[in-house]
């Protein structure tokens, strides 16, 4: 017989065989997957800026967002940084929403930031920060131009 | 026209990447049980984005409140007689896992917050923290030891015997 017939032969057995194979039914699946470890993730802003202020009013809203991308329900406490020795962020305030706010001040202000829908993505929490100064009782004698504090949003599980 | 309006969508997508910062810890508690005296280890592992200088710290609870109410957390390690040992200060480049080991001297159950932060950024991350120890404190030990109606035998009985016959003798 012909190498070359001999050969085409094998190979037609090969290729039948590997098809055949192929389409038995398996006994098992095996089934996969990744299980992501449960973590504490955030983002926060790095700046926030009110417009001009003066004692005895309240600013404008600033909205920001809080990003939850962990894997875990959280709650967000904003606190004053240690370093900060002024008075007047001691009247920032806090809230969800926009309309009819019930504005509560940092030190006692938190809020709960659920988990993801779908593991990997992001939840975000939508806020809103305001200066109250309305009850700001000193007398401002001198213009503070860029007055500044750090605000630490502390995230810890719910 | 479609190019102004790329640009002005990349130009907000600049502005919001440089502007958030992101941090991510795991797992978001730990657990410590053990007996007095016996060094105790958990590792976390942190995450940020490319490199950032991070800062820890931890703070108790009343020995025996158990609530996740942060601003209950303000003792520090050595009022509640634990030693706790971590890193505080320390280069992190994307992900590293960092171990913390902890002792106590006394028995009972403490809650309290593993706090890091990125320096410089204005978020940080705490990890509830419960310890439960178990068995003799040194302050009850050392109570027993010369308590006279203790029922228990103790070395103090031996050498006090020993001197009655001396000096019977």
């Amino acid at each position: 017989m012909n190498k070359k017939i001999l050969s085409l032969m094998v190979f037609g057995f090969v290729l039948f065989g590997a098809a055949f194979a192929s389409a038995q039914p398996t006994e098992e699946t095996i089934f996969s997957v990744n299980v992501l470890e449960t973590e504490i993730s955030i983002s926060v802003p790095d700046r926030i800026v009110f417009n001009d202020i003066a004692a005895g009013y309240l600013s404008e809203d600033q909205g920001f967002e809080l990003i939850n991308s962990g894997t875990t329900d959280i709650r967000v406490t904003p606190s004053l940084n240690e370093s900060y020795n002024g008075a007047i962020f001691k009247n920032l305030k806090f809230d969800t929403v926009k309309t009819n706010p019930e504005m509560t001040r940092i030190g006692v202000f938190n809020v709960e930031v659920s988990r993801p829908n779908i593991p990997g993505g992001e939840k975000n929490q939508q806020m809103y920060a305001w200066l109250d100064l309305t009850q700001y009782s000193e007398e401002i004698n001198k213009t503070m131009e860029n007055h500044e504090a750090t605000v630490l949003f502390t995230a810890t599980q719910q | 026209m479609v190019s102004k309006n790329l640009f002005f969508i990349f130009f907000i997508f600049f502005i919001y990447s440089i502007n958030a910062a992101t941090l991510s810890i795991s797992p978001p508690q730990l657990n410590f049980e053990g007996e007095v005296g016996e060094e105790l280890c958990n590792k976390i592992r942190i995450k940020v984005n490319g490199a950032e200088n991070v800062t820890g710290k931890i703070k108790w609870a009343k020995e025996g409140y158990s609530k996740r109410i942060l601003h209950e957390h303000n003792l520090d390690s050595e009022e509640l007689n634990l030693k706790v040992k971590f890193l505080k200060k320390l280069t992190i480049e994307k992900s590293e896992e960092i171990e913390i080991c902890l002792r106590g001297k006394n028995t009972g159950n403490y809650h309290g917050v593993l706090l890091y932060r990125i320096q410089g950024k204005p978020l940080q991350i705490g990890i509830w923290t419960n310890v439960s120890l178990e068995g003799k404190d040194f302050i009850k030990m050392t109570g027993n030891f010369i308590n006279a109606e203790d029922k228990e035998p103790n070395l103090l009985l031996f050498p006090t015997i020993l001197l009655v016959v001396f000096f019977a003798l």
